[in-house]
């Protein structure tokens, strides 16, 4: 069922008609040409949410992203088409490095909802400056982060990360639907760093040399 | 495994065109194993009861070159061993010999590696074979990629894909597996070693993750039990062939007995000795360690913990030296799988690969890049373009911009390598883009381009993008060579290379011109009446101009008649589509 969802939403996306340049009928650009089924070139501008079939949020789909990527992956690798012409070859390898560009930048939280903002706002989040608040958070974090003294105070401290991360994560997709710009750079911002800070607590913090060190 | 020795005469499957058979090619620093599908098994090629012919070659003062066992008997001329391992700086001097009148190179030597077991391979099949799929060192550098690439093709090989020596390992042992866990290839060759870590899921084996040392191997090892003995003996031992072939030799035996004694003759005196298992696992510990060390890199690339693994798979003949097993084992606290003989199960993968890249396949194997690719920036400091582990192919682009006021040209220099400054990476192109429009600094916009294909080759472009220019360079980094140069450069050691290359290429052109030729006639009578008649019977004329060439059989007549009318069909399909979408 995924997998006709997913042709489904690529075709009606980019449903650009093109000339195969095989069979010369006028045919929809995805996959393979209706009429002679050789391979066509696909569009390039399409964006890393509708070809992986997610649905483009700040917390992807993880079991969807990475089934619809392999299906995708299995279908267009060069691997599939050594035997066909020089043409679909070409074809084939910008294609298939398109599908795992796509879904290097969605299986990080970091790039996806970077990309996310970009494509909602037309604007790169970096351009953005920090806006004081977030500045402030960040501040007051590190502090108690810095006075953390064992596992279970780590641990709290984690609980604490991920109830926040929560939040940022609802105000942010809030956001990204108001398309309020501001407001989702405020809490985009904070959710990268709290996926940073969460990410170095568990991996330097929540360990037993942490607790004999101390 | 099932394995059968191959009547000579009998084809793999009988009525099969010389188009869509392909061996696998396993190119060893020691030995250089080949491999077949037979009847949906691979089967490893025999001649007698050998399947393994040393990567050994022997060049002759009158240029007469002798391979495999023939090499091996003591004889006249040079004696070339693990040539493999000079394949990852292949122009360096130490991997060019003078001999006679002949100048080898690592390169033309690999190509006389594989011409001689395309040879033993066709005598075996009692067929021609055009197309191999070859297995290279996960590890290995573009360069060392591009440089086996050449051989195949000097050694009249199409290479159908260069694919990672674990990776094929693990399609050997995919077909008897049916978990969908990550799992580990430890592959320590004659010369190279490499670790992949790997998970199957929905019908593609995907590369989690490699890593390796393309100088580290059974030599290795070798060359710590010749200094064993030099320290034992308080002596030193020639560095001949003969010396290296003699230690492996104790080396082998050392698998399976507790003591050996040894004895060499040197010029005025006989030494001899016992020498215990211990002594020489105490010996490699520092290049055992060195691997296990190089296992945890790769491990945390994909950050997964080793609890997490399924298994771990021996591959290489040097797994069969008893303290690797045992350091495995340990460090993996899992007991390793060697159920296929590891000297053949990377021969077996690629034999399996062939078959499906010429036959399909359900299962697609998903590779990644081994070594990050980056530029030269300001003050030798290297950006990373597409970093280590990333899955191939795969495209990324960056800007960069010009420094100096009116600067007109840019070096743009291509590296290979972890680390931060050019100098400690492996340089692999530099080249010049010019013409850049004169301009304030840091307003000229260049984007460069790095396309990793699914051999993990890299091609670089650079572009320049102003309002109203555009250009582009390619480069293939290697000598600096393009495709054609190269084998005029090495026209002299192989005179048929040319020919072949050209055919190659006529053909090529001919089937494009016929299908291009195709297409527009059939455009032409659906939708000739967009076209007023002077471009009607412009493109009419370059039809037939094609046409007629196609008879030449001269390629430089084809390709620009076929490119022109290529050109000239372009506005007609803008004309077509146009038409197509004021009709809906």
């Amino acid at each position: 069922m995924a997998a006709v969802n997913l042709s489904m939403s690529n075709q009606s996306k980019a449903a650009t008609r093109i000339i195969c340049w095989n069979c010369q009928e006028i045919v929809c650009q995805f996959g393979n040409c209706s009429s002679c089924h050789k391979l066509l070139p696909q569009p390039q501008e399409i964006d890393p949410f509708t070809l992986l079939g997610v649905e483009p949020s700040i917390d992807v789909d993880f079991e969807t992203l990475e089934k619809n990527y392999l299906k995708l992956i299995h279908q267009f690798h060069p691997d599939q088409f050594i035997t066909k012409s020089q043409t679909e070859k070409t074809i084939a390898q910008s294609y298939s490095a398109q599908i795992n560009n796509a879904y290097k930048a969605l299986k990080c939280p970091f790039s996806s909802s970077k990309l996310l903002f970009s494509m909602v706002f037309g604007q790169a989040l970096d351009d953005i400056p920090d806006p004081a608040p977030v500045l402030l958070e960040i501040f007051e974090l590190n502090e108690k982060r810095m006075y953390l003294t064992s596992i279970i105070q780590a641990q709290n401290f984690v609980h604490e990360i991920e109830t926040k991360i929560d939040t940022a994560v609802g105000e942010y997709d809030a956001a990204i639907t108001q398309k309020d710009q501001l407001k989702a750079a405020h809490f985009l911002k904070t959710f990268l760093y709290l996926f940073k800070l969460h990410q170095d607590v568990q991996q330097n913090l929540l360990n037993p040399s942490f607790d004999q060190a101390t | 495994m099932l394995l059968q020795i191959c009547e000579p005469g009998t084809t793999p499957t009988p009525h099969e065109t010389d188009d869509n058979i392909a061996v696998g090619i396993d190119l060893g620093t020691t030995h250089t194993v080949a491999s077949i599908m037979m009847n949906g098994r691979p089967v490893v090629l025999r001649w007698g009861h050998q399947s393994l012919i040393p990567s050994a070659v022997r060049l002759f003062e009158n240029g007469d070159v002798a391979v495999g066992e023939d090499a091996l008997k003591p004889n006249d001329g040079k004696l070339v061993l693990s040539i493999k391992r000079s394949m990852t700086n292949s122009t360096a001097p130490e991997a060019t010999f003078t001999v006679g009148h002949v100048k080898w190179s690592a390169v033309t030597i690999t190509a006389q590696i594989l011409k001689f077991v395309k040879n033993e391979i066709e005598s075996v099949l009692g067929r021609a074979i055009h197309q191999a799929v070859i297995t290279v060192p996960a590890y290995f550098d573009d360069a060392a990629r591009t440089a086996t690439k050449q051989a195949a093709q000097i050694a009249g090989i199409h290479v159908l894909r260069l694919l990672n020596e674990p990776t094929a390992a693990a399609v050997a042992y995919g077909m008897n597996m049916h978990s969908q866990n990550a799992f580990a290839i430890y592959d320590l060759g004659g010369g190279t070693f490499d670790v992949s870590i790997l998970k199957p899921s929905e019908g593609v084996l995907r590369v989690l993750s490699t890593a390796g040392d393309t100088q580290l191997g059974g030599d290795d090892f070798d060359k710590a039990l010749i200094k064993l003995i030099e320290h034992k003996h308080n002596t030193t031992l020639p560095s001949t062939p003969q010396v290296k072939l003699w230690a492996r030799d104790l080396k082998q035996q050392l698998t399976h007995k507790k003591t050996i004694p040894y004895e060499i003759d040197l010029n005025d005196t006989k030494i001899h000795g016992d020498l215990s298992v211990e002594e020489f696992d105490a010996a490699i510990k520092p290049l055992v360690d060195k691997t296990l060390t190089i296992v945890d890199q790769a491990m945390r690339d994909t950050k997964l913990t080793k609890d997490q693994l399924d298994s771990v798979i021996l591959v290489g003949g040097s797994t069969r030296v008893p303290a690797i097993i045992k350091a495995v084992e340990a460090h993996f606290s899992k007991s390793p799988l060697s159920y296929l003989n590891p000297d053949e199960v990377v021969a077996m993968g690629a034999g399996i690969q062939a078959g499906a890249l010429t036959h399909g396949a359900n299962t697609v194997l998903l590779d990644v890049i081994p070594i990050s690719l980056g530029l030269e920036t300001m003050g030798g400091i290297v950006e990373k373009i597409i970093h280590r582990n990333t899955s191939i192919p795969t495209t990324q682009s960056q800007t960069f911009t010009t420094f100096v006021d009116g600067q007109t040209a840019l070096t743009i220099h291509v590296v290979q390598g972890e680390r931060e400054m050019v100098n400690d990476c492996r340089s692999l192109a530099k080249f010049t883009l010019r013409n850049i429009p004169p301009k304030p600094a840091g307003t000229a916009k260049i984007t460069v381009t790095f396309q990793v294909d699914a051999d993990g080759l890299l091609t670089v472009t650079a572009e320049e993008e102003t309002t109203s220019t555009k250009q582009s360079v390619e480069v293939n980094p290697t000598f600096g060579l393009n495709e054609e140069e190269m084998i005029a450069h090495l026209e002299s050691a192989m005179k048929h290379a040319q020919s072949d290359m050209r055919k190659r290429l006529l053909e090529e052109a001919k089937v494009e011109s016929k299908r291009l030729i195709q297409a527009l006639e059939k455009a032409l009578s659906l939708d000739s009446c967009l076209l007023d008649a002077a471009t009607l019977s412009q493109l009419q004329n370059a039809t037939a101009d094609l046409k007629t060439s196609l008879d030449t059989q001269d390629i430089d007549t084809i390709k620009p008649l076929c490119e022109n009318l290529e050109r000239l069909s372009h506005s007609f399909a803008e004309k077509r589509i146009a038409h197509a979408i004021r009709q809906s």
